[in-house]
């Protein structure tokens, strides 16, 4: 063990020498005999760190310096998952109503976890334990919670990456928990993100679970007839101003597909793309729905044409994928 | 080792003998015959291929859009194409003798390096997803080439090694925790990763110990304590729930026989409720397609169902087809995880598992484009020096996460998988898939798409666990 000088914790404020540490067995970087298998040689503020944590998590001790513990732990590793679960665990006893600072407690903690999400963007669990401390400040003092403090965190880890992909899955389920669906300002922001970056592609499809994910989650029988051509409209706008965009197309394809309505109606809108000759660049969305266009219409030979453009010329990195739907046809 | 050396040789002759005539899936062989057509496809030399990449493909972005529509996607996907067209170019400049092969033995120096030796301080980051990094590093030495050079001595560290991760103090906890059972939660992706390390390793020799060691009813009713109503698993305590979760918590169960209704109550109509309007699934209902969920997703499904079929009545199966193959990138030949992403290496096996695993389920002989996919795993996933590993893509380096799952990726490229149907009746769909080489000379070991380990491995496994 490190002597008292040289420890990474002196100058925490909190005393843990009544503490026995369990240290981390050590590995000889000289054993050449058995494999190593991932055994890390480790620095030692962080053996120290880990040998007063088992301890302290045996013990379940639920304490001001065990919780600073955990802050000391997460900035060197912040997938571990352990140390999260524990972390929540202390939160949940400091933060009790017969505390006298509970409440700020669960406060802290949000802002604290902010810091610790914008150092780390890719990191999975941060945004859940997010979520596991709103939980709490909702249950025990709800009128504590800001609500607009949640939009100024996700706004700006949304900057920083578009398609962050835990942030708009917790966005999602904030708005799922404060039914956000017709929140003025949820579909602003959103429409904003697709129009600042028409690929961003989480971006669209968040306003495709604003608009249609009530539906999909059962929890309205339909969808307005308004919503349903507002947003064909909306797709089809930013589709001619981008005609090889796939999440474009992805979205106004998949209204078509969950409300199961005819795509046959699609028709001379997708043939501006196909008749559109780029020197460069191909729609390849628009030729695909032509095809199944042509299937519906029961014309097999017109789709069989567009399969064998699309293999042979347009598209042939997935000169299989066509011959396959080609060869489906011949089947129906 | 490798036993059932005869009858896997037969196996792959049969199966070559039925890929040629165009038969790839025995399952359906029978009912498929008269449709079937013999296609005999010219191959082409890897120079060509790269050089019929550059010729055909269109950019993704038109010069049009990316003067009037600026955005951050457009400047990162020019980025990646002005790279990878150069490395492209550049060794077709070199001509058709230098354009790079599988450096199998490098990468096996890179693994056996890292299994070997501890890690820095630097890879501190490993240090909760232990169980996985030895996973990682195992599985690509298979896949390299190695399956049957494990040494009993490798073995049996291995074994000691997962065994200590074992977390017994508390009855309702079992399973295997990141690293160091005596301080790490017990979690169920990391359980998976241990359980897959023992899979691979498993012989006549040690079964006995490792069964001895396994508490399955332990692991049984952690699992359960892990299950939610609406049919899907948290990862641990107080963690999250995902298709991740739901697909590793599905593969432990049917590894150890331990499938029940209580297990399974709700699993498929939850998973079905992830798979979104693209087409791919997501980590949850109504989150983004993506390649990672999507293989989990439909890896879930197959270890739940009986037969392929059953998939069409489940999801949307073409969709899925269209939203995979669309992963693929012309100029690249890689895959990316999502729309409008870029691609990187990992994607390989993610997207790239299913391929083969969709090819079965239609009876078709190739989804995705194998040759293309290559080019990019040689061409951009491997440094061109002396040292060993695979990466996300050429600006990257390498780690032991994408050095597995590229190995893996670059298997599917020169192999193809069919269904045993008598395994299938005795032992589940997601044990029966069967695969074999493309080409003979090549030097990967076949993988399980379901699994994610040496193709056989998982039944092996579970006939073991059944033996006294």
């Amino acid at each position: 063990m490190p002597n008292e000088k040289s420890s990474v914790l002196q100058d925490s404020g909190f005393d843990y020498s009544d503490i026995t540490p369990i240290p981390l067995k050590t590995i000889d970087p000289n054993d050449l005999k058995t494999p190593a298998l991932c055994d890390i040689l480790y620095s030692d503020d962080y053996r120290e760190l880990i040998s007063l944590l088992r301890p302290l998590m045996k013990a379940n001790e639920h304490s001001q310096r065990a919780l600073y513990l955990t802050d000391m732990i997460i900035e060197r590793i912040a997938g571990h998952y352990t140390v999260w679960s524990y972390r929540y665990n202390i939160l949940e006893t400091l933060s009790s109503k017969d505390k006298s600072n509970g409440s700020s407690e669960l406060t802290n903690e949000l802002a604290w976890c902010e810091e610790v999400a914008l150092q780390n963007p890719k990191n999975y669990q941060i945004w859940h334990y997010r979520g596991l401390i709103i939980d709490l400040l909702l249950d025990r003092y709800p009128d504590q919670f800001d609500i607009e403090g949640e939009y100024k965190i996700l706004k700006h880890m949304l900057n920083e990456d578009n398609k962050n992909y835990h942030v708009w899955s917790y966005r999602r389920l904030f708005v799922e928990k404060f039914d956000l669906f017709d929140k003025k300002e949820e579909l602003q922001f959103v429409r904003d993100k697709i129009n600042e970056d028409m690929r961003n592609n989480s971006a669209w499809n968040h306003l495709f679970f604003l608009k249609f994910g009530r539906y999909k989650l059962k929890l309205q029988k339909t969808v307005d007839d308004s919503v349903v051509s507002d947003e064909i409209s909306f797709a089809k706008e930013l589709i001619s101003k981008a005609p090889t965009n796939p999440s474009s197309w992805n979205y106004l394809n998949g209204i078509y597909k969950i409300l199961k309505k005819n795509i046959i109606e699609l028709k001379s809108f997708v043939t501006q793309f196909t008749n559109l000759v780029y020197e460069d660049s191909v729609s390849v969305y628009a030729f695909e729905l032509l095809a199944e266009i042509h299937v519906l219409e029961k014309d097999l030979e017109e789709s069989k044409k567009v399969y064998e453009l699309l293999a042979k010329t347009l598209d042939p990195v997935r000169v299989n994928y066509w011959e396959y739907k080609k060869a489906q046809l011949t089947v129906v | 080792m490798a036993p059932d050396t005869t009858d896997d040789d037969r196996d792959k002759k049969i199966a070559k003998l039925q890929f040629l005539i165009g038969l790839t899936n025995l399952q359906t062989s029978q009912q498929s015959k008269s449709k079937s057509k013999s296609k005999s496809k010219p191959k082409l030399d890897r120079f060509d291929s790269i050089l019929e990449m550059l010729e055909t493909s269109k950019p993704q972005i038109p010069q049009v859009e990316q003067e009037t529509y600026p955005s951050r996607t457009i400047n990162a996907q020019l980025q990646v194409e002005k790279n990878v067209i150069g490395i492209y170019e550049n060794f077709l400049e070199k001509g058709s003798n230098n354009i790079p092969e599988i450096e199998t033995l490098k990468h096996v120096q890179y693994v056996r390096f890292y299994l070997q030796n501890p890690l820095p301080v630097e890879m501190l980051g490993y240090d909760s997803l232990h169980t996985w990094t030895i996973y990682w590093l195992l599985n690509a030495r298979c896949t390299l080439g190695g399956y049957d050079k494990i040494s009993k001595v490798e073995k049996d560290a291995i074994i000691d090694k997962v065994f200590s991760f074992w977390m017994d103090e508390t009855d309702a906890i079992g399973g295997f925790s990141g690293s160091d059972g005596e301080y790490q939660l017990p979690h169920i992706a990391s359980s998976y990763a241990a359980l897959l390390s023992l899979v691979i390793i498993i012989d006549d020799d040690n079964y006995k110990r490792i069964k001895k060691n396994l508490d399955v009813e332990k692991i049984h009713q952690w699992l359960l304590s892990l299950k939610q109503p609406d049919g899907s698993f948290f990862m641990h305590t107080n963690g999250e729930t995902d298709v991740r979760a739901m697909y590793c918590a599905l593969v432990i169960i049917n590894l150890l026989g331990i499938k029940d209704e209580k297990l399974t109550e709700n699993c498929i109509e939850w998973l079905v409720s992830c798979q979104n309007y693209e087409g791919g699934f997501g980590g949850d209902l109504m989150d983004e397609a993506h390649g990672g969920y999507a293989f989990c997703g439909l890896n879930a499904l197959l270890l739940l169902i009986d037969t392929p079929k059953q998939l069409y009545d489940l999801i949307d199966v073409d969709s899925l087809i269209s939203w995979m193959v669309k992963r693929q990138y012309g100029m690249e030949g890689g895959f990316s995880g999502r729309t409008n992403k870029l691609v990187d290496g990992c994607y390989s096996t993610w997207v790239g598992a299913l391929s083969p695993l969709l090819e079965v389920v239609t009876g078709t002989e190739e989804l995705i484009n194998r040759e293309k996919l290559q080019n990019y795993i040689l061409c951009c996933c491997q440094d061109p020096g002396k040292f060993g590993g695979f990466k996300d893509k050429p600006t990257m380096r390498c780690d032991f996460y994408h050095t597995n799952y590229v190995s893996c990726g670059l298997s599917f490229c020169n192999s193809f998988h069919f269904i045993d149907e008598d395994i299938m009746k005795e032992d589940g769909l997601a044990f029966s898939f069967k695969a074999a080489k493309l080409d003979d000379d090549c030097p990967l070991g076949l993988v399980d798409p379901v699994f994610t380990v040496p193709i056989g491995a998982p039944l092996r496994f579970k006939k073991y666990m059944k033996r006294e």
